[in-house]
């Protein structure tokens, strides 16, 4: 395996690049010598914490029984076997890497699931895919530096790369995701536009992509790898949904597939991360949809060169994530063990399966009417094998239409006709990195809507899809 | 009550001026309403969670003599009662202001201890104060803005600001903390050196200051409110410590203070916060050294302005403290209530007070052996009334050693020496705003040392003195 890797310091903003190691922290190690009388750091004595012990009852939807695992666990406030949390740890203050047997655990946990190809590469605890990504584009973007995302992309990244003053350079997606090719004529248009420029970071979501629910094949993610290493970019993969891999759609019926078909852990969908030899991936994981969101947990790695900078900025922001989260979250993993993390998986993937399955029938149903009667279909979609949304594409009819003497876009109307039917789904242009407010005819430019099949009880999404379907052939969408 | 305030549109940085409302989030008031089919937002559903409950065993005091004594308190997937945290909203994604059950929760307890001299203000959950500061300084800081400091300064509020590239500007102390006039002076020697840049904020530890210990009077929080209302400055407000009043020194030997004699809630300092009519304070309370510093969960308060952008500065970090730290503090605080947060607060005000006191007794013997031999005690320290630290001023040497024939500052030597004496104390130029590690030599220019009462058992602390005071006079102080 390739040992060291190039110096990155160049790609550090300058905000990175003013961050040093803190004196204080610095002093850690010293303090755990046997003997050692520590008069330096203000850690409250573990016997002033409120809390003593955390008993967590998981929720046991899958069948355990065959994996063994209890469904309760407890997290005393010193542990006994040193391999398991202790509340006097996880509850004190420590490194910005994170508590550090989560650290150790994650680290094992992710080796378990990833063959990393570079050995200089490091793991930290962070607040969820949220903070993980505010915390490198703190660490890589000087106003002005060129970000690489997708045509369609996750707003909520989006509205953290505007206020850093970040080129958002958007990219063509086809049914996998980010074209790259397209990367290559965007970085050169890029570059004779803004010479004075740097582009310097790819943003993908390469499994279950928000909003098209795109997955790459193995030979994308290669090849976005490959263009990133010819360009001399950086890639930060968001992967929040991996671990939702939904089978084939199979119409719904009164026996659906048993959970022991379902993927479980499986390597199909390898992330990007792992083929890297560069150490150019800053890799991002969140257990928000594995355990819960509000848990406010996962990891990141990246290079050791960059790991030291996140660790420093995580020092100076959240310190940690909570340890309470943490802890939880270790006992959770060992507790299942590797066959029961498959069930709940499998559980999990069933769950979204069987409501995809659902939501797609219905939307065939509802089109299929129109089709029937000789219409044209008003929308199209494909059917998402990972993750929980649908991106459909609606066909706006090829004269729009005024309302009440204002020109207003088709799509607007359309959603607030949504809205009064108390239907909501997201439209397209919210999505969009180029969506200007101030234009807002340029709605129809992003005819989409994004359909969520994760929250709704199955008996509402019938009625839902139905009105959608109505509400676009009111409009005209199709004809 | 003054009911508006002005405008603070001006005090915002660039950065929180792109900041805008999450076009996601603005969903999330529909999608409450009853009868609406939400295909919008991915939320992951309540069924998916892996965790169902948890539960702790808690410190109820319910006996004055500090048996140990736990109860538990229990948080269920789903609460009968709406005022009691459930773990489907709180385990759930919501807004950057954090689950809205602590928010109102943690308002009413924040106006119980705490009375507001004007109505448009706002309260938000945060990760702490230092993700809290963080935040702020995102909020309202743009490069080479001035930010007010204590001349000993807390040194990751420091390290917190240097990547931002405010100016730091030192304020000299007394024995109570920041002095007004010097704010005053000190501005107008900033404006003088610094025509271009705008002195915008006042960074200030009013209780329990780190690393000084010094606590103001009401006198003095008044009058650094004047002087940020004279010199139209903010006041960030950082509230680690006030719960940690520390009554008077009482040599341990003697002491029988019984855990009823310590103040508990009361407290005779209000936060500057608490006399701001005008909108000035941003208050960040951490619950750090409260409950646990692992929580990772506290509030900030500020006018709405502020907080209409702050907490989208959170939604696009951290989004929100971890579920399972806020749902925890609602339930701890509920069942404890007034009467059991007082006692809590006495518990941990006997815990501290009587570590100060064994060290104060320590130190002053030591110095005491000195000069009842004849000679110059080699430090002096007042006693602290809040907090965890006392601050000792060294008397350095008139001449200065030489080690090895290289010029090294004493104040490095003696921290080498304590170091291989195993006994850690933080030296004062780590708390220099003013420090320059380019220069060495300077760190005789902040003679002091931080000891920290909080975490080492008793028999450390005498140790710890012993060797200190003695390492202080083998390298000649006092002399």
């Amino acid at each position: 395996m390739n040992g060291s890797i190039r110096d990155f310091s160049s790609f550090l903003s300058v905000e990175a690049s003013l961050r040093t190691p803190s004196g204080l922290k610095s002093f850690l190690p010293h303090m755990s010598k046997p003997g050692a009388a520590t008069l330096a750091g203000g850690l409250p004595p573990a016997n002033a914490f409120a809390f003593n012990k955390l008993s967590i009852g998981f929720q046991n939807p899958g069948d355990f029984a065959d994996s063994g695992s209890p469904n309760t666990a407890e997290i005393p406030l010193v542990s006994e076997d040193p391999s398991q949390p202790g509340l006097r740890e996880a509850l004190q203050y420590g490194s910005g890497l994170g508590y550090n047997l989560y650290v150790s655990f994650i680290r094992k946990w992710f080796e378990s699931h990833n063959s990393m190809k570079y050995d200089d590469w490091g793991i930290m605890a962070t607040g969820g895919n949220t903070i993980a990504f505010d915390h490198v584009l703190r660490t890589l973007i000087n106003p002005g530096d060129g970000i690489f995302v997708e045509e369609h992309a996750y707003p909520s990244a989006l509205e953290q790369m505007k206020p850093i003053r970040a080129r958002i350079i958007p990219i063509k997606m086809d049914v996998e995701g980010m074209i790259p090719e397209n990367i290559e004529h965007a970085y050169h248009s890029f570059r004779s536009s803004n010479p004075d420029s740097v582009a310097k970071l790819i943003y993908v979501v390469p499994t279950g992509q928000n909003p098209t629910g795109a997955s790459m094949s193995v030979q994308r993610r290669k090849d976005i790898l490959a263009v990133a290493k010819k360009l001399d970019l950086l890639i930060a993969e968001d992967d929040p949904y991996s671990a939702l891999q939904l089978p084939d759609y199979v119409e719904p019926s009164e026996n659906p597939a048993g959970i022991d078909t379902y993927p479980g852990v499986t390597n199909d969908f390898p992330n990007i991360i792992s083929f890297d030899d560069e150490g150019r991936v800053l890799y991002m994981f969140t257990f928000s949809k594995i355990i819960c969101p509000g848990i406010r947990c996962g990891f990141t790695v990246a290079n050791k060169q960059f790991m030291a900078k996140l660790q420093l900025i995580q020092e100076s922001s959240l310190q940690a994530p909570s340890g309470l989260a943490q802890a939880t979250i270790i006992k959770l993993l060992s507790q299942f063990g590797e066959k029961g993390y498959h069930r709940h998986l499998q559980f999990l993937q069933k769950t979204y399966s069987d409501k995809r399955n659902f939501v797609v029938s219905c939307l065939r149903n509802e089109i299929g009417k129109v089709t029937a009667k000789g219409g044209n279909a008003p929308a199209e979609f494909h059917v998402p094998n990972s993750g929980m949304f649908i991106y459909i594409k609606i066909h706006l009819p090829t004269k729009s239409t005024q309302k009440n003497g204002h020109a207003q876009s088709l799509i607007e109307q359309i959603f607030e006709r949504l809205l009064e039917e108390k239907v909501l789904l997201v439209p397209g242009y919210m999505f969009s990195p180029t969506f200007d407010p101030a234009d807002s005819l340029s709605k129809d430019a992003y005819p989409y809507f994004r359909c969520a099949f994760s929250t709704a009880p199955q008996e509402m999404l019938a009625h839902g899809i139905e009105v959608f379907i109505r509400v676009l052939n009111e409009f005209g969408c199709g004809q | 009550m003054n009911g508006t305030v002005r405008d603070f549109s001006s005090f915002l940085s660039i950065e929180a001026s792109l900041r805008a409302p999450s076009n996601l989030k603005s969903f999330l008031p529909y999608m409450s309403k009853p009868g609406t089919v939400s295909l919008a937002g991915g939320l992951p559903q309540a069924a998916t969670f892996a965790i169902d409950n948890f539960s702790f065993r808690y410190k109820n005091h319910t006996d004055s003599t500090d048996s140990g004594s736990l109860g538990t308190i229990d948080i269920p997937m789903v609460s009968e009662d709406p005022a009691q945290p459930a773990l489907r909203e709180a385990l759930q994604y919501g807004n950057g202001f954090g689950y809205s059950l602590y928010v109102s929760f943690i308002r009413k307890w924040f106006e119980r201890y705490n009375s507001m001299k004007y109505d448009d203000w706002g309260i938000m959950a945060t990760g702490g104060n230092t993700s809290a500061f963080d935040h702020v300084l995102r909020l309202l800081i743009n490069p080479g803005d001035g930010i007010f400091v204590e001349e000993h300064s807390f040194p990751s509020a420091l390290e917190q600001m240097k990547p931002v590239r405010a100016n730091l500007i030192p304020v000299k102390m007394d024995s109570e903390g920041m002095i007004p006039e010097e704010i005053e002076r000190a501005h107008n020697a900033f404006r003088l050196s610094h025509p271009d840049a705008v002195a915008k904020l006042i960074y200030v530890v009013p209780t329990g200051q780190n690393p000084t210990g010094a606590s103001m009077s009401i006198r003095r929080r008044k009058d650094v409110l004047s002087v940020a209302k004279k010199l139209d400055l903010l006041i960030a407000e950082d509230d680690p410590y006030s719960a940690l009043q520390l009554p008077d020194y009482i040599d341990p030997a003697e002491n029988t203070t019984g855990i009823d004699a310590y103040p508990g809630v009361v407290n005779d300092l209000p936060n500057i916060v608490s006399f701001d009519d005008e909108g000035r304070v941003l208050y960040m309370f951490t619950f750090s050294k409260v409950i646990a510093p692992g929580i990772r969960c506290g509030f900030t308060v500020a006018n709405k302005q502020f907080m209409e952008k702050l907490y989208l500065v959170q939604e696009s970090s951290l989004q929100a403290p971890s579920g399972l730290s806020q749902a925890a503090i609602v339930k701890l605080l509920t069942q404890w209530g007034d009467q059991g947060y007082h006692r809590h607060l006495q518990f941990l005000q006997k815990a501290y007070t009587e570590k100060r006191n064994i060290i104060v007794r320590s130190l002053r013997q030591e110095i005491g052996k000195i000069k009842a031999n004849g000679g110059k005690p080699p430090a002096e320290f007042h006693v602290p009334n809040s907090g965890m630290f006392i601050y000792i001023k060294v008397h350095l040497p008139i001449k200065s050693t030489l080690q090895n024939g290289h010029a090294r500052s004493v104040m490095e030597q003696i921290l080498e020496r304590l170091l291989e004496e195993r006994v850690l104390l933080v030296p004062g130029y780590m708390f220099a705003p003013a420090f320059d590690p380019v220069d060495p030599l300077s760190k005789d220019a902040y003679p002091y040392f931080r000891c920290a009462f909080s975490t080492a058992p008793e028999d450390m602390l005498a140790r710890g003195a012993g060797v200190f005071i003695r390492v202080l006079s083998e390298f000649g102080c006092g002399q």
